[in-house]
């Protein structure tokens, strides 16, 4: 059975869901972005609040496996407070090394990182 | 092994040698279905039995022709046999069902040719739980439309000691038994091959496994006697208690279903009354089935289909032909009652599931500060 199938600390982000929410997208400061991928089954929508090059809010709202749930909350946890360059090259790799993320789910879950970037993006334009 | 079966299984070894363990099993199993003892060998479990019922009956009939006839919603023991004989060069038609997971017995009767030898249809579906109407489709092997040549095989490994049994009134020739389900031992199974010749045939199957001429010649190997001893005696508990416990099985699973369904966007799947008691397999809108059980699994075991196909992480095939949307067949659990399965463990499965289904559509983009679309 897939009871077991998710690791502990993978269980421990699934269950608490840190950061789940979101955040007022008519703020000037507020920038977000939604993914989906029917086949792979998948819905992200991400919110980050940067000012002065500092990720001050990091929210999300997610519809995916328990891999996809437990990720986005340690990341919302690591994210926040990060600069802009800090978070455009963080290794995401380590986080699911520590996460104990399965090789396979991880190429799925590059579609975060990429989320990231791309409101990275945004924000360097309009700034 | 099942700790049901521990009791009394020493009063059954303790009666005689290890052979008349064998055989008083042997013709306990065959008193429950109403068969002879010499129509039921024993087995490793339901996928051995699948096999050698499949790929046996293939191998003993391809001179009557080459051509099988099974359904898509079948055990992957039996669809991956299935795909096996077909790279061997066997004729496999895969029916689909409605949309309520039965087999329609008229596509049936059609898919029949002059060379179909053996039609493979389980009783009750491992993920859904949907009883198929056996009795029909033997009636309808036997009656003329078909050629006389062709076998039956039932895949029985969910029905057994579930629902009540007599081979001696269905016209089914090959039927699979799995110890574990019925609360016996994991590595035990049995096939019942039934002795009644059918015009047209000598043998039914053909061994698989050579080397001592074990069970009548068609599996050979030393049996298992305690795990025998103690699948005969799991199945006599179940058949003992089977009418109470699919009453109180059913009770349960009402008030699971009301519960649940009071949340919204709870659906059923496969056929409402065609299904063997507390066996659910649900979708919940906006609730991803694998997110669900995981966040479930500290409190309560679910699973997100079968259990025997835990090595893939896929859409389910069965949901898929029944024609369940992705996003659905995503969101499916399967919720198994039995039992060890008290009124109390069933509210706190609906309390929890509660809890964890409200988080989980509150993160959902789609569902967030909406209402749910159904």
């Amino acid at each position: 059975m897939q009871t077991s199938y998710y690791p502990e600390k993978i269980m421990r982000y699934l269950n608490e869901m840190p950061n789940s929410g979101v955040l007022p997208v008519d703020s000037q400061t507020v920038y977000c972005l939604q993914e989906e991928d029917d086949i792979k089954g998948y819905k992200i929508k991400l919110f980050l609040d940067i000012e002065n090059d500092t990720i001050r809010d990091f929210k999300y709202l997610v519809y995916g496996d328990g891999f996809f749930v437990a990720t986005l909350g340690r990341i919302s946890e690591i994210f926040c407070g990060l600069s802009v360059k800090q978070a455009a090259n963080y290794n995401f790799n380590e986080l699911y090394e520590s996460l104990e993320i399965p090789a396979n789910k991880r190429l799925d879950l590059k579609v975060i990182p990429k989320m990231i970037n791309s409101i990275i993006l945004k924000y360097k334009i309009k700034r | 092994m099942g700790y049901m079966v521990t009791q009394r299984l020493a009063r059954i070894f303790t009666a005689g040698k290890p052979k008349d363990a064998v055989e008083t099993a042997r013709k306990s199993i065959a008193g429950i279905f109403n068969v002879t003892p010499k129509e039921i060998i024993f087995t490793s479990g339901a996928t051995e039995s699948n096999n050698l019922a499949i790929v046996g009956a293939a191998q003993a009939n391809q001179n009557f022709g080459k051509h099988i006839i099974t359904s898509l919603t079948e055990h992957k023991a039996v669809l991956d046999t299935c795909q096996f004989l077909e790279n061997k060069g066997f004729e496999i038609t895969y029916i689909k069902p409605d949309n309520n997971g039965l087999i329609d017995i008229n596509k049936l009767k059609q898919e029949i040719k002059i060379d179909t030898i053996l039609v493979s249809i389980m009783h009750v579906n491992n993920e859904t739980g949907v009883i198929q109407d056996i009795a029909a489709i033997g009636n309808l092997l036997k009656s003329s439309v078909a050629q006389s040549h062709v076998l039956f095989h039932v895949d029985a490994a969910q029905s057994v000691g579930r629902l009540s049994l007599d081979l001696n009134k269905l016209n089914v020739d090959l039927l699979s038994v799995s110890g574990h389900k019925i609360y016996g031992p994991k590595g035990i199974g049995a096939l019942y091959i039934s002795k009644a010749n059918k015009s047209s045939q000598g043998q039914k199957i053909e061994p698989q496994m050579h080397g001592g001429r074990h069970e009548y010649g068609y599996r050979s190997g030393t049996l298992a006697t305690h795990q025998i001893v103690g699948l005969a005696y799991a199945l006599q508990l179940c058949i003992e208690c089977l009418e109470q416990e699919s009453s109180r099985l059913s009770e349960l699973e009402n008030i699971l279903l009301t519960g649940l369904q009071k949340l919204g966007g709870v659906f059923l799947n496969g056929a409402k009354s065609e299904r063997k008691p507390g066996h659910i397999n649900i979708s919940i809108e906006g609730v991803h089935g694998e997110a669900l059980i995981a966040a479930l699994s500290s409190n309560i075991a679910v699973s997100s289909g079968s259990a025997c196909n835990s090595a893939v992480s896929a859409t389910s095939h069965v949901l898929k032909a029944m024609g369940i949307c992705d996003e659905l067949a995503q969101s499916a659990i399967r919720i198994s009652l039995g039992r060890f399965t008290s009124a109390d463990d069933v509210r706190l499965a609906l309390e929890c599931m509660t809890q964890v289904i409200n988080k989980l559509r509150d993160s959902n983009p789609r569902l967030h500060a909406n209402q749910l679309l159904s």
